[in-house]
């Protein structure tokens, strides 16, 4: 007892710094978590949540129903994998590009152009893409591909292109803040490990590959855990806006959440919304929890708890 | 030190971020648990409030809010339920809240929160009424109107109110407006003029290919074929009676069969679509059409739409396209029970006054005073008449026309019937309505709403097929040929049979309780 409070002496500061979030969480993130009985119950409106009648998995099994079931899966699992592993990668790379601008002003303006997609919303970034894919007035069709002679091409009723069109939407919208977290973390590294390495004759890359990257490390694993919790949910916006909702496309854009929306549209079933929320949920606490276990079998240091 | 902070930041940064994501996990399903604690207090004070402003006037006077749909300025809306209340006080006792304009998710929150809402209307919900129903939202009514509801009950159709049963149990009423629906070709009438086009009033699908054949040639660049609104929408164009979700249907509600078929394995389906597709190969079609989010796109470069018909329909078209529009129908009018249910009020469960509310909602039907200021606004503010034979209103001088503050939706109130017409349509408007109500064949189905709980799988995974296929296969931005047999045989495996099997099991029970 006395330990906790010579700590809380010690550190108040950071503990008051702290109390902000704890609040914010508790009223957002505990206080609703009540509503997962929601999930087990078969609910109206008139009897409230207490009064509707349990009704144990029976609200899960639409998930489980039917092939949909697989592909809707694969796909928010395949895309999230790539969206971590390329999305990683080009974060870092530009954060380091980022990192060798000598000029600050450069830098700024940089930093501000790639963070700007991320604040505009989806439903302006699917007009965007639709500006560049509209089969009768888009860029593409009326522009380049005319330029070369090529055939315009039917964007919004051809699946085989939306996977790549997909990640490239969502690489450049999400980019920005990512490098941010890299670059600040990149700013805080040791000067003096620069110098030392540059004394022992190593050129940038060297540097970079020595220096630099082993100091992401943690920031990459730490980011990349999180990220796998969120393996099972999708940008609802980027899977439903931006390819306008096309039921060609549906084979290839298909999300856990795009199919709860579709299918719960007309029921307007409270409780199988509520249980596809758990369910995903669910399965990124475990991803979450299994990925940090093996991390901390890994490299302890890295480790999120 | 600088360390220590910088250390002491990234813990906290990590940590607000796993935390962050246990918010998202709990969120989805905790929102709805949220609301619903918040919501039923402020259900509670704002009850309470109202009696305590009630009976300090008083003693009996209580306030009513009714939603209706449409777009209005708030400051409108309290001006035009001022000017309700006047009437109101006097005659049952009750003041009005008026709110207009929500959109499908307030209503929804209002609903599952049990907000106190006295009378709503549901047009905006999916799903509609038996939506509605299944959530079990809206109050009975067969009691109420029995006590209070004799005016309405005298000039509603009995056959319309049919449509409004569930279980033989009334959860509303029908409004004044089309219960029957005829369909075909909305189409621009400069364009027709100038190409000397005989339009048909009865035509065919062939009738039509040949009008948009010469359109295309005449003018290369125009979309002779454009969709309803954004999103390939398209009025439905086959005399199908869709029972509710067209999942499972009745092909031709215009033959005696209550055989529920699947309405994407019919043939009336496949030639529809085949043709759709041909149209399209031809150019006949606007390429965009089933991603496009336009609305009233005749305003544009398009020539002619899918639309339904109803007496004074042009002038609908014309005020939201700003063209002129000659109709050539494809169907005869006819009625099933969406047609007639489509639009109306509830009494919500939440409701504190449900008698009361339901002595305002006969009001709306009875009162012509009351009906024209729900519909149409303040006199002078909103409209004015067009001269002293107070047959026709028009927009006040200096008011834009799409900009009154207080749109009048004469279709989506209880009865338009009642309220003068306005300018530009015909002054024997109301009788051609109710002549082309009574006109309409009813469908043998008429009256059935069906129960889709113990199906409700079935439902979800089906109608997730439906949107893979169905909007790109009817503007032919698909071949037929290729694709619907794939959707066909997803659909039996998502379990449309068990659908069928059981809407046709609660559709005999119907027929068989009739």
């Amino acid at each position: 007892m006395k330990n906790v409070g010579r700590t809380l002496k010690r550190f108040w500061p950071l503990y008051l710094m702290f109390m902000p979030g704890v609040i914010y969480l508790f009223i957002n993130c505990y206080i609703p978590m009540f509503g997962i009985q929601i999930a087990f119950r078969q609910y109206n409106a008139r009897d409230g949540i207490y009064g509707s009648p349990w009704c144990g998995f029976k609200n899960f099994e639409f998930l489980f129903r039917t092939k949909d079931a697989f592909v809707m899966i694969r796909n928010t699992l395949l895309y999230n994998l790539v969206f971590i592993a390329l999305g990683t990668v080009a974060a870092v790379s530009v954060a380091i590009i980022l990192n060798e601008i000598r000029s600050s002003k450069a830098k700024q303006i940089y930093q501000t152009v790639i963070l700007i997609p991320y604040l505009i919303s989806m439903v302006i970034v699917s007009y965007l893409a639709f500006a560049f894919l509209s089969s009768s007035n888009g860029y593409i069709n009326n522009s380049l591909l005319s330029a070369f002679g090529a055939d315009p091409v039917d964007w919004y009723n051809t699946p085989k292109y939306w996977p790549v069109i997909l990640v490239i939407v969502n690489l450049w919208k999400n980019l920005g803040y990512n490098m941010i977290l890299y670059y600040a973390t990149i700013c805080g590294i040791d000067h003096t490990l620069y110098e030392a390495a540059v004394v022992d004759g190593a050129n940038r890359w060297q540097q970079i590959r020595n220096v630099t990257l082993p100091s992401l490390k943690s920031t990459i694993i730490i980011l990349t855990l999180m990220a796998l919790g969120g393996i099972f949910r999708s940008d609802f916006g980027l899977f439903y806006q931006v390819p306008q909702n096309s039921g060609p496309l549906i084979s290839v854009t298909q999300t856990i959440d795009t199919y709860v929306y579709r299918g719960l549209m007309q029921t307007n079933n409270i409780g199988m919304s509520s249980a596809a929320g758990v369910y995903q949920s669910v399965v990124g606490f475990v991803l979450v929890v299994t990925a940090n276990l093996i991390v901390r079998k890994v490299d302890e240091e890295s480790s999120l708890f | 030190m600088r360390k220590f902070w910088k250390k002491g930041a990234a813990l906290l940064l990590s940590g607000l971020m796993v935390a962050g994501l246990a918010a998202c996990g709990g969120s989805d399903s905790g929102n709805s648990g949220a609301s619903n604690g918040s919501g039923s207090n402020t259900s509670g004070e704002s009850s309470n409030s109202g009696d305590a402003s009630g009976s300090a006037d008083n003693g009996e006077i209580v306030k009513l809010v009714v939603w209706g749909v449409g777009s209005a300025d708030t400051d409108d809306c309290n001006e035009v339920a001022a000017a309700i209340s006047e009437i109101t006080r006097e005659k049952i006792g009750v003041e009005i809240e008026l709110v207009r304009g929500q959109d499908a998710e307030q209503i929804n929150l209002a609903l599952t929160s049990g907000e106190a809402i006295d009378l709503l209307n549901y047009n905006n919900v999916d799903g509609q009424l038996a939506a509605i129903v299944r959530n079990s939202y809206a109050a009975p009514l067969d009691d109420l109107v029995e006590q209070y509801g004799q005016g309405a009950l005298g000039v509603i159709d009995p056959v319309d109110l049919d449509a409004c049963r569930f279980g033989g149990v009334l959860y509303a009423l029908p409004d004044m407006k089309d219960t029957s629906r005829s369909a075909g070709f909305s189409m621009r009438k400069d364009i027709v003029d100038e190409l000397g086009i005989e339009v048909p009033e009865m035509g065919t699908y062939d009738d039509m290919h040949k009008i948009l054949t010469q359109v295309h040639e005449a003018y290369p660049d125009m979309y002779p074929l454009v969709p309803t609104w954004g999103g390939g929408g398209m009025q439905e164009t086959l005399p199908t009676d869709p029972l509710g979700d067209n999942l499972g249907v009745l092909e031709n509600a215009f033959n005696d069969t209550t055989e529920i078929v699947n309405f994407y394995a019919t043939d009336s389906y496949r030639e529809f679509c085949e043709m759709m597709y041909q149209w399209n190969q031809e150019g006949l079609i606007m390429p965009d059409a089933t991603t496009t989010t336009e609305n009233n796109l005749l305003s544009g470069n398009g020539f002619a739409m899918f639309e339904n018909w109803k007496p004074g329909k042009e002038l609908e078209n014309y005020k939201s396209n700003g063209k002129e529009v000659v109709f050539m129908k494809v169907i005869e009018p006819y009625k099933y029970t969406s047609v007639c249910n489509g639009n109306s009020l509830i009494i919500p469960y939440s409701s504190a006054h449900p008698e009361k509310a339901m002595e305002l909602w006969n009001l709306m039907y009875t009162d012509a005073e009351v009906s024209n200021l729900f519909i149409n606004g303040i006199e002078g503010k909103h409209w004015v008449y067009t001269d002293d034979s107070k047959t026709f209103i028009t927009t006040p001088e200096g008011v834009d026309a799409n900009a009154s503050g207080y749109s009048s939706v004469d279709w989506a109130w209880p009865n338009q019937q009642l309220t003068p017409i306005w300018e530009g349509g015909e002054a024997d408007l109301w009788e051609q309505l109710s002549a082309f109500n009574k006109s309409g064949v009813a469908s043998p189905a008429h009256g059935f709403s069906w129960d889709s709980s113990p199906v409700l799988n079935q439902v979800t995974a089906c109608s997730n097929v439906v949107s893979s296929y169905n909007t790109a296969l009817r503007w032919g931005a698909l071949d037929p040929a290729e694709n619907l047999p794939k959707f066909i045989s997803e659909l039996e495996d998502a379990g449309i049979n068990d659908i069928i099997a059981e809407k046709q099991k609660q559709l005999d029970e119907f027929l068989a309780g009739k």
